[in-house]
């Protein structure tokens, strides 16, 4: 799967991102432009509506930390605008009734393998 | 004439740039309600603004618990033009496709058809998009029709 991360952070050399595309590279093929993408990573709700929109075949994957509620009820919101096409991803262990998944998980499952007790 | 363009549609806006370019236009072509306005606000001229009705919420405007309306379609046409003449483009359309049925406050654009409307000076005007064979809107009718006041 084409893959392309945004910036996940403000600071200059971009730390997590470049982990991010460290490990998506592992299971799929990282592109610079998100046109090309068929899977776009953000870090920001108000970024991942403006992908959906340039990018109509694009699913879009939000990554959302613990204490990010705000961010969190707009992805909820991108989801019921967008069906099927927006998922939250998670640093930790996500709501076990939620059909969120942990970063590392999604892009594994994303990339055909299968992920069991990644945590335990 | 430089154009704004404002669909949330990849394909109308790609379409538009295609038809009103072919005729000699300068487009700018955005996607989101609020790019445009910033881009108008921060002193860019236009001559013509041809926009959407229906868009997906964006998230500046929102404050705190309003979030939970991002990305939800709202009638966002009718502010931007109003917001649009006021910024001085003086000639303003609102082109949507039939989806502004789906939307119970969207729908009374109907009221303004084809009614000729002076905000602040610009000419601002409501239409139902002609589509091309590809479903894709008819910009460059909605141009014509807003240059020479053609009733819809």
């Amino acid at each position: 799967m084409k893959v392309s991360v945004g910036k996940m952070g403000h600071e200059k050399n971009d730390i997590l991102g470049m982990s991010i595309r460290k490990v998506a590279g592992l299971f799929h093929e990282v592109v610079d432009s998100f046109e090309d993408a068929e899977l776009i990573i953000v870090s920001s709700a108000q970024e991942a509506l403006t992908m959906l929109k340039e990018n109509e075949e694009a699913t879009v994957a939000i990554f959302v930390a613990p204490n990010e509620k705000q961010k969190e009820i707009g992805v909820r919101s991108l989801q019921k605008a967008f069906p099927g096409r927006v998922d939250l991803c998670t640093l930790l262990d996500p709501k076990p009734d939620s059909s969120d998944k942990m970063l590392v998980v999604y892009l594994m499952e994303k990339g055909g393998r299968k992920v069991e007790n990644i945590i335990s | 004439m430089k154009i704004l363009l404002v669909d949330d549609s990849k394909k109308h806006r790609k379409a538009g740039v295609e038809q009103l370019s072919v005729l000699g236009h300068q487009v700018v072509a955005l996607s989101g309600y609020e790019d445009a306005v910033n881009k108008v606000k921060l002193g860019e001229k236009f001559d013509v603004a041809l926009i959407d009705l229906l868009m997906p919420t964006e998230g500046m405007t929102l404050g705190g618990e309003g979030l939970q309306y991002l990305g939800q379609p709202i009638d966002v046409g009718f502010s931007l033009a109003m917001k649009l003449a006021l910024e001085g483009i003086k000639n303003v359309a609102v082109v949507t496709d039939m989806n502004h049925h789906m939307h119970p406050a969207s729908a009374l654009m109907d009221w303004f058809l084809g009614e000729k409307l002076t905000i602040c000076g610009s000419k601002v005007r409501y239409y139902h998009a002609r589509l091309m064979d590809d479903e894709v809107k008819n910009w460059a009718w909605a141009l014509e029709s807003l240059l020479g006041d053609r009733q819809c």
